[in-house]
């Protein structure tokens, strides 16, 4: 089998072997984890600073 | 997905391994879909059974077919059966890749040129270079290459050689 054969097949058998269950657990701690391990100019819940429009509120 | 759970054991249980793939890029550059974690294990005896002792230690489970899917043997000659495992653990999905397309043999000088990575957790990791990285990229066909990984990486590769 070629090897990129050999991958989708092992992905497949994976996929299907996974408990559902702790498949959508891990999916979750990725996304957490990938979260923290941004660089801080990217992560999603970052302090921003505020812009024109806000700072013309008083 | 605790990958610095995964990272951990493997270095506890030292390992010969690059961190390869998505998640790589992500440490490094770049947020990437990515779901698993790749290593590049050096396809050696004795680094297969300090790797098979980190697997079971992960609670990992892999199965010719999906109907056996079991937790890994104690015996580590199944990781000589095939070139890559896509395996699940108890900390997420894990990808043992003994042998990576594009860098053929080329272990040693890969590790050679490796980049120490860490983790927010700060679990220090050796991690594929860039120019490595682009290296696998190219030797994909191009309808499966990452073309933004691509970019970024000439570009960083670029940045480090005006610095």
């Amino acid at each position: 089998m070629k090897s990129a054969q050999l991958k989708a097949e092992e992905e497949r058998k994976r996929a299907a072997a996974y408990d559902p269950a702790q498949r959508w657990q891990h999916i979750q701690q990725t996304i957490t984890w990938a979260e923290a391990n941004l660089p801080p100019h990217l992560r999603r819940n970052r302090p921003r600073t505020r812009g024109p429009e806000e700072r013309r509120q008083p | 997905m605790n990958v610095d759970a995964m990272l951990r054991v493997l270095n506890e249980e030292q390992v010969d391994y690059l961190l390869i793939g998505g998640m790589n890029f992500l440490i490094r550059h770049l947020p990437e879909l990515t779901f698993d974690v790749d290593i590049w294990a050096r396809d050696e005896e004795e680094n297969l059974r300090r790797l098979n002792r980190a697997l079971r230690r992960l609670g990992a489970q892999w199965g010719r077919t999906e109907a056996e899917w079991l937790p890994v043997p104690e015996d580590p000659r199944w990781l000589e059966w095939q070139s890559v495992f896509c395996l699940t653990t108890d900390h997420g999905a894990l990808d043992i890749f003994r042998g990576v397309r594009g860098l053929e043999g080329q272990f040693a000088d890969c590790k050679a040129r490796s980049v120490r990575a860490e983790t927010a957790a700060g679990v220090a990791c050796p991690s594929l270079s860039d120019r490595d990285m682009l290296a696998c990229q190219e030797a994909l066909p191009p309808n499966e290459q990452k073309t933004r990984r691509m970019e970024v990486l000439r570009e960083a590769i670029r940045r480090s050689e005006t610095q």
